[in-house]
Formats: C-alpha cells, sequence, structure tokens
C-alpha cells in the first residue's frame, strides 16, 4: 500500500471517527480513475452470497412450516423482523465487545468480568422489550385484520419470540466473547471476524430455533 | 454510568425501528397469504432476498459517506464519477445475487420438496430489478440529504436502510408475483 504517512492518519482519524472501514476509506481515495466498479463487486460478490445462502438455509426450515405459518398469521407477520432483530443484536454484542477488548476491559477470566456480565444483561434487555414490542405488535395487527388472537394463542407466539431471541443471543454471545479473545490475542482486528460470523449465525440460527418453536409449541 | 444508558436508549430505539419495518413487512405478506401458499419455494427465498438488500444498500451507503467525509465526492448527482461506480457496482451485485438466490431456492425446492418451479427464478430477478430501483435513488438521495444536513450518514442509515430493505423486498415480490400471474 503506496500512501503517504498523513493520509495514513487522516485514514485513522476517519476509521475511528466514523467507525468506518479501514479498507472502506482506502479504496474511496483509489476509486478515481479506475473503473472501481469491478472491484466493489469482486471484493463484496463472496460474503454477500455467503450471507444471503446462509438466510437461504434458514428459509428450509420455515418452508416445511408453510402451513402453520399460512394459517397463524401473527407467526408470519413476525417473520422478517424477527429475522433481522437476532443479526442486529449479533452486531451489537460483537462491536462493543470488541471496543471493550481494545479498551483492555476485559480481563483474562472473563467471566468473572463486570464489562462483560453488564454487556450480557444490556443485550437481553433489548432482546426482551422488542421481543414484547414484536409480539404485541404482530397480534394487534392480526387482530385488525381479523385474526382472532385469543390470550393462549399471544402467549405462545410471546414464548416463540423470547425463546428464539434469547438462545440466539446467548450463542451469539458466546461465540463474541470466545472468538473475540481468541482474535484479539492473534493481534488482528475482532470487528472484521465477530460481525460477519454472529450476523450469519443469528440468521441462520433464529429461523432454525423460530421453526422448531413452532413446531413444539404450536 | 449516564452515557451507558445513553448507548441503550439508542439501541433500544434503533432496533424498535428497524423491527417496526420488519413488522410493515410481515403485514405485507400476511395480506399476500393465498400467494405464498400459491407460489413454491417463496419461504425460501425470503430470508436471504431480506438480507441481500440491507447489505448491499447498507455497503452503498458506508461506501458514499467515506467519500463524502473523505471529500472525494460531493453531495451532487450529475457528474459525479464515485457515484455511478457505487449505483453500478449495487444494481450489478443485486443482480447477480437474486439469480443466485433464485437458483438455490429453485434447486432446495426441487430436490428437498419435490416441486419443480423454475418461476421463482424470474420472480427473484425481476424483484431484485425493482427493489433496486426504489432502494438505490432512496439510499443515495438520503445518504446525500443527511451529510448535507450536517448528520453522520453512518449512524442513521443502518436501522433505517434495514427497515425500508424489508418493506420494499417484500413488496417487489408480491408486486412480480401480481403483475406477471404468468410466472
Amino acid at each position: 500500500m503506496n500512501i503517504s504517512h498523513r493520509l495514513k492518519k487522516k485514514i485513522h482519524h476517519l476509521h475511528k471517527k466514523h467507525k468506518l472501514h479501514h479498507r472502506t476509506i482506502f479504496y474511496m481515495r483509489k476509486g478515481k480513475n479506475l473503473h472501481f466498479h469491478a472491484r466493489i463487486i469482486k471484493e463484496s460478490i463472496k460474503i454477500l452470497i455467503l450471507a444471503s445462502l446462509i438466510s437461504t438455509i434458514g428459509g428450509i426450515g420455515l418452508q416445511t412450516l408453510q402451513q402453520k405459518l399460512v394459517e397463524i398469521i401473527p407467526l408470519l407477520i413476525l417473520l422478517p423482523a424477527l429475522n433481522h432483530m437476532t443479526g442486529s443484536l449479533g452486531t451489537i454484542v460483537s462491536s462493543r465487545f470488541a471496543t471493550d477488548l481494545y479498551l483492555g476491559k476485559v480481563t483474562k477470566s472473563w467471566w468473572k468480568s463486570k464489562i462483560v456480565n453488564n454487556l450480557l444483561k444490556s443485550i437481553m434487555k433489548i432482546a426482551f422489550i422488542t421481543s414484547f414490542y414484536i409480539s404485541i405488535l404482530s397480534a394487534a395487527i392480526s387482530v385488525y385484520r381479523g385474526f382472532p388472537v385469543d390470550m393462549l394463542l399471544f402467549l405462545k407466539i410471546l414464548l416463540i419470540t423470547l425463546a428464539t431471541t434469547t438462545i440466539i443471543v446467548s450463542i451469539v454471545f458466546f461465540i463474541s466473547v470466545i472468538g473475540g479473545i481468541y482474535i484479539y490475542s492473534k493481534k488482528k482486528d475482532p470487528n472484521n471476524f465477530l460481525i460477519p460470523l454472529t450476523t450469519s449465525v443469528a440468521d441462520l440460527g433464529s429461523m432454525v430455533v423460530y421453526s422448531v418453536m413452532i413446531l413444539i409449541l404450536i | 454510568m449516564e452515557s451507558g444508558r445513553k448507548q441503550f436508549e439508542e439501541e433500544v430505539f434503533v432496533e424498535i425501528i428497524s423491527a417496526t419495518g420488519g413488522i410493515f413487512a410481515g403485514s405485507m405478506l400476511a395480506l399476500s397469504i393465498g400467494k405464498i401458499e400459491l407460489l413454491p419455494g417463496l419461504l425460501i427465498l425470503l430470508p436471504g432476498f431480506l438480507e441481500m438488500r440491507g447489505n448491499i444498500s447498507g455497503s452503498l451507503s458506508a461506501r458514499l459517506s467515506a467519500a463524502l467525509f473523505l471529500k472525494y465526492t460531493k453531495p451532487k448527482i450529475k457528474n459525479n464519477f464515485l457515484l455511478k461506480e457505487n449505483v453500478i457496482s449495487a444494481v450489478a451485485l443485486a443482480l447477480i445475487v437474486s439469480f443466485f438466490l433464485g437458483a438455490v431456492a429453485f434447486l432446495i425446492s426441487y430436490y428437498i420438496f419435490g416441486i419443480y418451479s423454475l418461476s421463482i427464478i424470474y420472480i427473484a430477478m425481476i424483484a431484485g430489478i425493482i427493489s433496486n430501483l426504489i432502494e438505490i435513488p432512496v439510499t443515495v438521495l438520503t445518504t446525500f440529504w443527511l451529510f448535507r444536513h450536517g448528520h453522520d450518514p453512518n449512524n442513521v442509515m443502518g436501522p433505517y436502510l434495514t427497515a425500508l430493505g424489508d418493506i420494499v423486498s417484500v413488496a417487489s415480490i408480491l408486486a412480480v408475483i401480481a403483475l406477471f400471474p404468468m410466472l
């Protein structure tokens, strides 16, 4: 990489300030006169296909439950929100844990660390609040559309959503902590590794757990 | 302590916005139950299609934001080389990944569920084109607008594009099914 020290400093400043990846900022500069759409496509295509493929595997579980999803409308309404929610929670866990690692806040005995415990509590609170929100909203929309949602069905929907998010957030949290410490010990940036990994696990896992929970409870 | 609370509140707010978009998209699906039943493979295609749109628009916005902050481009539409290159790549990526997703959904439908339905490939590709026509201009214009008004697009565009991506993707798939019943 033949770039000046000044530019390196500028890129690092922008990376810190705006949380943009170094490579993203770098090829903004290199882009001019290069017809760099080919480069963007080349660099993005593999990860895009992989991420989409992982999500599609989750779709197999949904296809097997097509009849139930069609018959019980709130389950269908929940689907896109739940799919993104778990992935987004995975991103929050990974990026916050990576930051804590860089700041030296995580000790070797991470399970005793107050920072790690607080992160887990905080992410679980967000997962609970959002799960309640989407369950209530999907039930309300279903009732508005004329689909009867009694208390038992609502509780089942709530339980499915809560169980899906709790299981996935716990898995993602564990991966972030173990993977993050390992990657950091290898002197690499945990953000580059953890965010794609946790979002993929969350996307695939959420649809699988959601399907299993529907099979058990409905 | 105060900053921790603020961060928590911001994260909840972002999740709520993104989830609301998802619920809205789910409601559109619920309005079209008959089409879901009729079209084998749609539920296989859906999670990957939603994922693709958010990823492509999210990285488009991030690249434009980086270029704006570095002053390599200006927030204008005309005679903007960087914008043109970015839009070309976003369109191409969406077409390639849409085709791939459609093909995978077709293969899974055929080999696992025993349903032969080539239409899922056409639906994925046409829906990919329609959603691009809506989402790319909205992404570009919103990123430029936010930058011009002194905001950092990176802080806003993530949840906004996730919510928008869900709605536009589901609407595009349903529009293709409605517009091309012969598929």
